[in-house]
């Protein structure tokens, strides 16, 4: 190596030293960022041009429905709306870090994180999804849908009941009890942390507390399902699906829109009343109606309870396994023309979003929405 | 006016500056993946409450073992590299001594084509197809018939399975490290193989002869696919099963370093030791992978000097 390379690096050293060094004196007077304690407001949002901006990250289950939204409120209000479906948690993290303008989250805040933002952050339903339990017999007809109660599913994941021609299975579906095989059932879950996990072990836990106790209501699934060598797990949703699809004699869950995109068998599910249940419009739509009067009056409450509260909700013709899909904002923003961009977006999402839902999403009852706009939709 | 071709004393200072920031650069990017992982992943090494070499993982009770994965990791590889050598010899072999014209230069480009292809077009086909196809028809077969061999003594589940991972690996490896032995084969000189068939020896007697000439480039082929698929992620994520599971049969669905990353970092900042864990898994792997390829390149250099005499 020539001398003056070596000279060259080490004027580079040098320069990058005094950068760095600058660059610490200038942030050092500002306080440090905690997420227990974060700034009242996120200094994201971009202004190119004339253009307003909202950058939004999080859900995937929400991603193609806000990707719509998203071309709808451009031609109504010029203003974009970009959204990356990253996940509920790194959405989380990114909103909170000041990454994004808002959040798309399948769970509400928990408690602890409700207290530590309470007042500050405004958590919005934006839709209603179902989650689906969906099989693979090639037995069966697609349009024949085998019931299950919470207690059945419960014993299958943990692997008491392991045939698909197991007594119980046969006792709760006697129209098709012979054409149940003699195969062992592959129980398929989410291997990633997943909102759909969550209500899928809230459902469990509800509807059969013997078998599946409240400590096993979680994002990811118990150990006993994660060591067992007769379940397997699929990454995100569509790795689930296509798990299920790919492995005759499997059972797993998945939100309903991907379960119809991919015509997978899916279940009647025993709901509070005892009735067995399939997702449709109108058992997804009761749920919500029959539990509206349980939920929170203001976004800026605590929500977390929420999202149980309409699993297993009360009636007859409620589909159990139904969730809310949130979008989180921060209460002010630091200028004025973003405060009233995220209005205009919210606004947006409660009135006109409500009547333009793609297929699997679900628009929230009129008595919520209202409510809600009340609260924070007031520009 | 004809321009000054020789380099003056202004472009020679150009071209220094040009270097000394290039390597500037390079070094930089290094001292600071390392200083990132290191400094990221020193909370759970340092920290007492945590056991990362257990086989609990279970982040919501601050159980965080990394033995599992990580044996998943090492076992996938020592699948898959077998069958890449078992693959890629022979068909160094076919492209150089056997095709002749146009042919040989049709494989040379599909082997390099494939060998870049995105690794998410091998999973999905491997998901779809590949992984029931293999269930049925070799992965079942071989439980039936050898299930005394402890490496085929469970009956597979599903298609997702370590063992099915690896010879996705191994089929998306394949052309890699065949582009890597070909060059290495291309290199020896001609007056050897003439020197060769002058004493009489057959073309395959001379291809073997050639293969031991060029045996720390096989070895450095190894070691530079072991590197890549030791840290492949998304074939393992589709294909192994993620399963806490440790089995002596191949079989069995398990999860990977690689895949354990990919399953949790969305949610890194909920549990409070999560974050840095994923980054010492990484740390491991970056390890790893940064020893075979520095030996790879060790044994690159001693072929240099077989080769070059």
């Amino acid at each position: 190596m020539s001398k003056s390379i070596v000279v060259i690096i080490a004027i580079a050293l040098l320069v990058s030293f005094f950068v760095y060094l600058g660059i610490s004196n200038y942030f050092a007077p500002q306080s440090p960022k905690s997420t227990t304690t974060s700034p009242t407001t996120t200094t994201t949002l971009s202004t190119p041009g004339t253009t307003i901006m909202l950058n939004g990250a999080g859900s995937t289950l929400q991603a193609p429905l806000v990707v719509y939204w998203s071309d709808l409120f451009k031609r109504e209000t010029g203003i974009v709306v970009n959204y990356q479906g990253v996940g509920s948690g790194a959405g989380q993290s990114m909103f909170f870090s000041g990454v994004v303008d808002f959040a798309g989250s399948d769970p509400p805040l928990t408690h602890s994180q409700y207290l530590n933002y309470s007042g500050r952050v405004a958590q919005i339903p934006i839709a209603v999804a179902a989650v689906a339990v969906v099989y693979n017999l090639p037995e069966l007809p697609r349009d024949i849908h085998l019931n299950f109660t919470g207690c059945l599913l419960a014993k299958i994941y943990k692997g008491e009941v392991t045939r698909w021609n197991d007594p119980t299975i046969r006792a709760l579906n006697p129209a098709v009890a012979d054409r149940l095989p003699d195969k062992n059932i592959i129980t398929v879950y989410r291997s990633d942390k997943s909102g759909t996990t969550n209500i899928y072990t809230a459902y469990l836990w509800k509807s059969c507390p013997s078998e599946w106790p409240q400590n096993y209501v979680g994002l990811s699934m118990p150990d006993f399902v994660t060591t067992s060598p007769n379940s397997i797990g699929g990454k995100g949703s569509d790795g689930l699906t296509s798990t299920v699809k790919n492995n005759p004699y499997s059972i797993g869950y998945v939100e309903l829109q991907f379960a119809l995109s991919s015509n997978l068998q899916y279940a009647s599910v025993e709901n509070a009343e005892k009735e067995f249940v399939t997702p449709t419009n109108q058992t997804i739509y009761r749920a919500v109606e029959n539990a509206v009067s349980y939920l929170p009056s203001s976004p800026f409450d605590d929500w977390s309870e929420a999202a149980f509260k309409l699993i297993l909700a009360p009636g007859n013709d409620s589909y159990p396994l139904t969730t809310f899909t949130f979008q989180f904002f921060w209460g002010k923003y630091s200028d004025t023309a973003h405060q009233n961009a995220v209005q205009k977006w919210v606004n947006f999402i409660l009135t006109k979003g409500q009547e333009n839902m793609l297929e699997g999403y679900y628009p929230l009852p009129k008595e919520l929405t209202s409510r809600l706009l009340s609260r924070f939709g007031g520009a | 006016m004809v321009p000054d071709l020789v380099p003056g004393r202004n472009s020679s200072t150009l071209y220094n500056v040009l270097v000394g920031l290039n390597i500037f650069f390079v070094l930089t990017i290094l001292l600071l993946t390392l200083y990132v992982m290191v400094s990221k992943s020193s909370t759970s090494i340092f920290a007492v409450n945590i056991s990362l070499f257990s086989n609990k993982w279970s982040p919501e009770n601050g159980e965080y073992g990394l033995l599992i994965p990580l044996v998943g990791s090492l076992l996938v590889s020592t699948l898959a590299i077998p069958i890449v050598l078992i693959f890629s010899i022979p068909l160094v072999i076919a492209i150089v001594e056997y095709a002749r014209g146009s042919l040989s230069r049709i494989l040379d480009v599909i082997v390099d084509l494939t060998a870049g292809l995105p690794t998410i077009i091998i999973a999905y086909i491997g998901l779809a197809f590949l992984s029931s196809w293999l269930k049925n028809w070799v992965e079942e077969p071989l439980n039936r018939f050898l299930n005394f061999i402890p490496l085929f003594s469970c009956k597979p589940l599903a298609g997702q399975n370590i063992g099915t991972a690896a010879l996705i690996l191994a089929i998306s490896t394949v052309p890699f490290t065949t582009a890597l032995i070909r060059e290495a084969y291309k290199m020896i000189p001609r007056s050897l193989v003439e020197a060769l068939y002058s004493i009489g020896l057959y073309k395959e007697e001379v291809a073997y002869m050639k293969i031991s000439m060029i045996k720390p480039a096989i070895v450095s082929a190894i070691l530079f696919s072991t590197s890549r698929v030791l840290t492949e992620t998304t074939i393992v994520s589709l294909l192994a099963g993620n399963q806490f599971v440790m089995s002596s049969c191949i079989f069995t669905p398990m999860i990977t370093i690689p895949s354990l990353i990919v399953n949790n970092y969305g949610y890194s900042t909920i549990y409070p030791l999560l974050d840095s864990v994923l980054f010492t898994s990484a740390l491991f792997l970056y390890t790893i992978s940064l020893a075979l390829n520095f030996a790879g390149l060790y044994l690159n250099k001693k072929l240099e000097v077989i080769v070059g005499g």
